[in-house]
């Protein structure tokens, strides 16, 4: 590695970046190793591994890893999905069920916590420095595993403080998604997501989370053809439900200035707190007399009130507690990466709230959305100007010197560039530790 | 159109598919959505496994109402997605019943299909088609076309038009 500490820091400014941090492999290579090698990673949800032996595989960061359920003592395990042999990846299925895990290069099987289970031909290992028990031979666990209300994250490294105190503020948003669920627990709602290809680097991805200044330009097409098409109902017909999702894209910029936007230790976010995008939505009566049965009036109405937009995770997640989504990315490359969209069942709510669940899912997340590629044609205009070097440096000064710092975090107008700016001082942190 | 109900007439639905490609491959939206019955619905699951669009995520699962939208979002000038051009162009094959259900009196036409979408640049997309056809005072109706990708669960760029 060639880039020193030093040059690393001159390429972010209290109020703008330098566009190589988009383009640059070097840097990509090093993000890889000590952002997303040194904090905690969101790997998947405890209900895609309901059973013993069930297990899915992602990633981190560039590292495969598989998220396995012990077949015996039932606890999760993160592993590197690599053999301890030769460096094959173990398993190249999406998700499935396994009492051992065999390579099929060599047949080396491991248990499900990644210890060797069995060697053919073992034999030629003797009088050989060879160790069963060494876990250097093994699928080698993940040093850091920990669940959060049945979200799961891990990371590369041992050094990382507990989970608890890396989510912070953002612990609450999952609290929220869970407790708006009668029985205070959610349900992946099947074994697949959406998997969107974006052509860029994957901060733009987050950058936009909190960018209140686009959604009434870069969405306007589909707000207006939405409006379009309600003005040829005739009067008195009450609104298709797909209305209520695509109405607060078109919000004013003082509706998202009044939302505000919170910035958080560590590059994590959030927009909204008392009010969202989801603020809006329609109160389905059979819900709340099913939320009140669980917590009563008062703590139902607590719940409720808490509406987050677009929670950050930094670096690898995005959740909505409203409408029970997570995005999560997956950076390939440099200028590549992949966004999946995972949406949840709160247990014991009606179906109808499901419904509104995937309506959003598919309106905004989906790669046949008609919102989604207007934000990603976006960031691949920008990715394109940093790769030609047309532009050198990105300006982010909205409302700059003027947060609110209240302990642990900064508030400001939800248009502001805030979040943006708290994203680069998590980023710069994190680069500037070498080993 | 066939006097007896249970026997379709599989040249008319032939037809229909090739006219349905046809107007699809030209964006020609109006003509499309007039293909379809007042509650038709256009599906693309996320996995062929699934059978529930309302218990499951979908990539589409679009009635004429969102039909409508789109049509009305496609090319709009002030979206940036839509500043580029988007040209499409299907084959259809093996157009044959699969069933008939006689509550719904339903025809279900499977067929196989390839369709080249160039959208920045060209992507081809393969699969299966499921038609559940109905008959009305003027002939075929399309009540649910089902699309079945071959890479439905795989990374996906954006998908700009109906395939
Ligand atoms: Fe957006």
């Amino acid at each position: 590695m060639s880039l020193s500490i030093d040059e690393i820091q001159q390429l972010v400014e209290p109020a703008r970046v330098h566009s190589s941090v988009y383009v640059d492999e070097e840097l990509f290579q090093l993000e890889m190793e000590r952002i997303w090698g040194r904090s905690w990673i969101y790997v998947g949800h405890e209900s895609q591994v309901k059973n013993p032996g069930d297990y899915y595989t992602t990633s981190i960061g560039t590292y495969p890893v598989i998220l396995i359920r012990d077949a015996k003592s039932k606890s999760l395990h993160v592993l590197h999905n690599r053999c301890g042999h030769r460096g094959a990846i173990v398993t190249q299925r999406q998700c499935g069920n396994a009492g051992v895990l065999r390579c099929p290069y060599h047949g080396w099987t491991y248990k499900t916590d990644g210890s060797i289970h069995a060697i053919p031909h073992v034999g030629g290992y003797k009088d050989t420095e060879f160790d069963k028990n060494d876990e250097e031979f093994s699928m080698k666990k993940l040093p850091r595993v920990e669940v959060y209300r049945g979200f799961v994250f891990a990371c590369l490294s041992e050094d990382v403080e507990d989970l608890s105190d890396f989510l912070g503020e953002i612990a609450d948003t999952i609290d929220n998604m869970c407790d708006r669920s009668p029985e205070g627990e959610v349900e992946v709602t099947g074994l697949n997501c959406h998997r969107f290809i974006h052509p860029c680097n994957w901060k733009f991805f987050l950058e936009n989370l909190h960018d209140a200044m686009h959604p009434m330009c870069a969405h306007a097409g589909t707000s207006d053809a939405v409006r379009s098409y309600l003005s040829t109902m005739p009067e008195g017909t009450s609104p298709p439900p797909e209305a209520e999702i695509i109405d607060p894209f078109a919000g004013s910029y003082d509706f998202f200035d009044s939302m505000g936007v919170t910035g958080l230790d560590k590059g994590h976010g959030y927009m909204g707190g008392k009010k969202s995008i989801f603020s809006h939505y329609e109160m389905y009566p059979e819900y709340l007399e099913a939320m009140y049965s669980a917590y009563g009036k008062e703590r139902t109405e607590e719940i409720l009130s808490f509406n987050r937009h677009n929670a950050c995770c930094y670096p690898s997640s995005t959740i909505r507690d409203g409408i029970q989504s997570i995005r999560v990315l997956r950076p390939v490359s440099v200028d590549s990466t992949i966004i999946e969209s995972w949406t949840f069942r709160l247990k014991g709510a009606p179906e109808k709230l499901l419904q509104r669940t995937l309506r959003y899912s598919r309106l905004i997340n989906s790669p046949g959305s008609m919102v989604g590629p207007d934000d990603l044609d976006c960031y691949y205009r920008i990715q394109e100007s940093a790769k030609s070097k047309s532009i050198e440096w990105i300006d982010l000064q909205r409302y700059f010197g003027q947060d609110i710092k209240d302990d642990d975090k900064d508030t400001a107008p939800g248009t502001s560039d805030l979040a943006i700016r708290n994203q680069y001082k998590a980023w710069l942190n994190y680069m500037s530790r070498e080993a | 159109m066939s006097d007896n109900n249970k026997s379709p007439d599989m040249a008319e639905i032939q037809n229909l598919l090739n006219l349905e490609a046809r107007y699809l491959n030209s964006a020609d939206f109006d003509k499309w959505i007039s293909l379809y019955t007042e509650d038709g619905i256009y599906w693309m699951p996320l996995d062929s496994e699934q059978t529930d669009p309302e218990a499951h995520d979908s990539i589409f699962y679009e009635d004429r109402t969102l039909m409508e939208v789109r049509k009305r979002n496609f090319d709009h000038q002030l979206s940036p997605s839509m500043q580029y051009p988007v040209r499409s162009s299907r084959i259809i094959s093996d157009v044959h019943l699969h069933k008939y259900e006689t509550d719904s009196d339903t025809y279900i036409i499977n067929s196989s299909f390839q369709a080249v979408l160039f959208y920045k640049e060209q992507t081809v997309y393969a699969g299966n088609y499921q038609h559940h056809l109905q008959v009305t005072d003027s002939g075929y109706k399309i009540k649910l076309k089902r699309v079945d990708l071959l890479n439905a669960d795989m990374p996906l760029p954006p998908i700009m038009i109906y395939i």
